[in-house]
């Protein structure tokens, strides 16, 4: 079974085609990687995929199941999807352990009364995902910072965060969306290994939307290209860096006009 | 047992506040504290909403209006028609009186569900008006109800509560809302505070985690309002106006959003602040004090917004600044 | 019939005053997404102001035309004031602080002037009635309907204002960079329009209409209150949104709108309903369409 698949996915906005016709898949335990220049509609198809737009047409399966009708947060419990964000929206006053507690909220197994009433059974049931929470934090050797307020977290650690966050929502795909936004080189090679230690360590899928060439170019094993909104090329790292229309659209119009010309020129 | 000792210490603290409060202090004293009392409630009910969830109400006069005509019209229409002996003892009646507070309480808090289902959808000043508007329909709803006295008012409710209801209430909610906000399923308020597309990303429903927090407020608010009316003995629809409604939320405001001990002291101190300036009042002849609580309102938006606590209990103040003190400038 | 066509020509000059106000709302809104809660006061002191001033500028009030006028401009140029000042110690030290403590701000200065109006030495809380400049007739009768000179004035001074504020906002420069900052205020800033400036005038000219509509109100209920301005301004932002929010003749619609629904409330239904049927359209309008009748709805960028 493949863990994302979409059919000819579209959405328009007034009479702006923001994503049109588009269909690709991500495997089990596979890392897919989804490029394209700027306003290509990169973010707008992972905002589709988890629920935040409702598409004009085509479909999203995730688990198996059809996401339509269901809304942001029923797609992450029922079909097991997962997300970051391109700009940072960790639960920004709460702790590092706090942030994951919220999402750990599958685990709670008491009620108001409980909670009002302090019984035994809310306490051993409240530490029990405490001590899971600090256990996924440890992985991540996040766990020093626990009590540390999520604002306060260094840019690399706020980044990680979103991960392990998403990570304790138990999540059969991992949408990643623009990663290695504003990071040096340095705190980007960490993210690469962080990635695919999430992937070996969970056997999840993992589709990631990046503006780093470099970067996806290292960490997938396949890649699809957005250009206005429509898929124009899909292949493996080597077959997309020779791509021609891959290159048109990344270095823009004018600059191939020139390499034809000078093409022409030459013969 | 816990439990047991916690009940234990619970009662004796509310022995011991109601005995103190009601037998060393003057009629007029008391009268203040029952109102501080009845705004300790309503301002950390409150709180849940506008601070630890962020979204703004201004319409919890309504739903405090509608425990205390519930409750109410239990005990002054349908006690009275009751033949059983058992509820004309002492333990009968505040037994029934505790009945009818919880009466009032689960009304206000239903009446809550039905206003914050659909309006909990919209955000900031919308929001705001949205509830403010509900608040004077509810209003303007009892107004128009006779058997409950309509706009006459409703008379004749009997002195059920005293101090000993009040502070039992006020440190029972108390101890309440802090639980539930120091709980997990409390966190998910302030997540929602935080980035709501956040939340829903991770599965939770936002929705739904509004309209509980909005749900618990309004059955706190409801009890409130059960106790104020059989504290005053009369009810006129009119007390529960958009002005009630928003000394409620200056007190929030004033106290900090998100902090219970804030409200807390900002309940007392502008319930205080009303009654203490009342001298002043026979003195010049002039009633400056919604003046000055408008005053003092501006005055500390412009230069303290986060009020006096932001969002840290009192406790943390001793506790030599474990969060950075940057933690609650916004 | 007769008594519905009566009712539809009060319900229109009751809703071209809401109109005025609901036009100062929806510029406020327009350009600092504010919900100024002051405006309904404002348009009580523009009653207030003229209260005082008519026996001033003449006493006895004799009823003349010239004297309205006066007074009218008087105080409009007396709240053109106070909006300026409300705005600048207010809501200009709060531009950058989260909304809701500038809607708070709002609230306080509402209940300010509110309160401070009701003081003994300045007005008193007792309603007091507004002299009487122009003695009511009724100049057109037909099929049992009556048009009073009033409401003839009344509307006719409305539609004018309105007029004036759309040619100011399109046709001036300062209405062109009103509209700009209400676009977006940091590009038009970075584009040299003075923002401060802008704004002030905003806030005046929402003001000076303000004090128009109330004296409109008090010369047609000749009555002079310190809480009368709650209602009006509630019932004018309800026109506001209903139109969509920082629409202008969408503001317009929505105040002839509100203007005929509470007619029509007071005169079919009951009068006890008078103010809940604002609320109930509020609440309508924001849970179904929260854009307005002519607003646009907006996609949420995450």
């Amino acid at each position: 079974m493949k863990a994302l698949e979409i059919k000819n996915l579209g959405i328009q906005f007034g009479g702006l085609k923001a994503v049109q016709n588009v269909s690709l898949h991500v495997n089990e335990y596979e890392l897919v990687g989804l490029i394209g220049p700027n306003g290509a509609g990169k973010t707008t198809l992972f905002n589709l995929i988890t629920g935040i737009y409702k598409p004009t047409t085509g479909s999203v399966e995730m688990d198996g199941k059809n996401i339509a009708g269901l809304s942001s947060f029923e797609i992450t419990n029922e079909c097991f999807g997962a997300r970051t964000f391109q700009n940072i929206r960790l639960f920004k006053d709460l702790s590092v352990l706090e942030n994951v507690l919220v999402s750990s909220h599958k685990k709670i197994d008491y009620n108001l009364w409980s909670v009002l009433f302090d019984t035994q059974h809310y306490r051993n049931s409240e530490k029990k995902i405490r001590e899971e929470a600090m256990e996924l934090l440890k992985i991540f050797s996040l766990d020093s910072k626990a009590d540390e307020i999520a604002k306060n977290l260094p840019y690399g650690d706020q980044r990680k965060l979103e991960i392990v966050r998403a990570m304790s929502t138990k999540p059969k795909i991992l949408f990643l969306d623009e990663p290695a936004a504003g990071m040096n080189e340095h705190e980007t090679l960490q993210l690469l290994n962080l990635v695919r230690f999430v992937r070996e360590k969970y056997k999840i899928g993992i589709l990631v939307i990046e503006h780093d060439m470099k970067f996806i170019m290292g960490l997938c094993e396949r890649i699809y290209v957005l250009d206005h909104g429509q898929l124009i090329a899909e292949g493996r790292p080597e077959e997309i860096r020779s791509n021609k229309d891959v290159i048109k659209a990344y270095l823009g119009e004018e600059e191939t006009n020139t390499a034809v010309r000078s093409n022409l020129h030459g013969r | 047992m816990r439990q047991i000792k916690h009940l234990f210490i619970f009662s004796a603290l509310v022995l011991l506040m109601g005995f103190s409060f009601s037998n060393f202090l003057g009629i007029y004293h008391q009268t203040i504290l029952a109102l501080c009392g009845i705004n300790i409630i309503l301002a950390v009910s409150l709180n849940l909403v506008n601070g630890f969830t962020g979204q703004f109400s201004l319409g919890h006069a309504g739903f405090m209006a509608v425990g205390a005509y519930v409750s109410a019209a239990l005990t002054t229409l349908w006690l009275p028609t009751l033949t059983n002996p058992f509820l004309m003892t002492e333990i009968g009646v505040n037994l029934f009186f505790l009945f009818a507070l919880l009466a009032g309480g689960i009304a206000a808090g239903l009446t809550g569900f039905l206003v914050g289902v659909p309006s909990l959808r919209l955000k900031g000043d919308y929001l705001a008006v949205v509830t403010l508007g509900f608040g004077e329909i509810i209003r303007i709803f009892i107004l128009n109800i006779e058997p409950i006295g309509g706009a006459r008012g409703l008379i004749g409710i009997p002195q059920l509560s005293n101090l000993y209801w009040i502070f039992g209430f006020v440190l029972l909610i108390c101890i309440w809302i802090h639980r539930i906000v120091s709980s997990i399923p409390g966190k998910q308020f302030m997540a929602v505070r935080d980035d709501e597309t956040a939340t829903s990303a991770m599965g939770l429903s936002t929705t739904r985690i509004k309209v509980r927090s909005f749900v618990y407020a309004s059955f706190f608010a409801g009890i409130a309002g059960g106790l104020f009316a059989h504290y005053i003995a009369y009810l006129n629809p009119a007390t529960f106006n958009f002005n009630y409604s928003f000394q409620i939320v200056a007190m929030v405001v004033l106290g900090g959003m998100g902090s219970l001990t804030g409200s807390v002291a900002a309940a007392i101190l502008l319930t205080g602040l009303l009654e203490a300036l009342r001298p002043l009042q026979d003195l010049t002849g002039v009633d400056l004090r919604m003046v000055i609580y408008a005053l003092t309102l501006i005055v500390l938006m412009l230069t303290r917004p986060e009020g006096m606590f932001g969002r840290h209990e009192i406790w943390e103040f001793f506790k030599k600044f474990k969060k950075s003190p940057q933690g609650f400038v916004r | 019939m007769a008594q519905f066509l009566q009712h539809l020509v009060n319900g229109l000059s009751l809703g071209s005053i809401y109109a005025l106000i609901a036009v100062g709302y929806s510029m406020v809104y327009g350009i600092l997404q504010l919900i100024n809660f002051a405006h309904g006061e404002v348009v009580m002191l523009g009653a207030v102001f003229g209260f005082w001033l008519a026996p001033k500028f003449m006493y006895p009030v004799e009823p003349s035309l010239g004297l309205f006028f006066a007074v009218l401009g008087a105080s409009m140029f007396l709240c053109g004031l106070l909006g300026f000042f409300i705005e600048r110690l207010a809501y200009r030290p709060l531009r950058k602080s989260p909304r809701i403590n500038c809607l708070i701000t709002a609230i306080g200065v509402s209940l300010f002037l509110q309160y401070f109006t009701q003081l003994e030495f300045i007005f008193g809380a007792i309603p007091q009635t507004y002299p009487e400049m122009i003695s009511q007739a009724t100049v057109f009768s037909f099929a049992g309907v009556d048009i009073s000179n009033l409401q003839l004035i009344v509307v006719g001074l409305s539609f004018s204002l309105m007029i004036i504020l759309q040619f100011v906002v399109y046709k001036t420069k300062l209405g062109l960079g009103m509209r700009a900052v209400s676009e977006n205020t940091e590009v038009a800033a970075l584009l040299g329009v003075p923002v401060n400036k802008v704004i002030s005038f905003t806030f005046i000219l929402g003001s000076m209409l303000a004090a128009a509509a109330g004296t409109f109100v008090a010369t047609m209920y000749p009555k002079v209150d310190a809480m009368m301005g709650t209602m009006l301004g509630m019932k004018a932002f309800v026109a506001a949104v209903l139109g969509g929010i920082g629409n202008l003749p969408g503001a317009v619609i929505g105040g002839l709108v509100m203007g005929l629904a509470e007619e029509f409330t007071v005169g079919y239904l009951s009068s006890s309903f008078r103010d809940a049927i604002a609320f109930a359209i509020l609440i309508l309008v924001l849970l179904f369409r929260p854009a307005g009748i002519l607003g646009k709805t907006k996609i949420e960028k995450v």
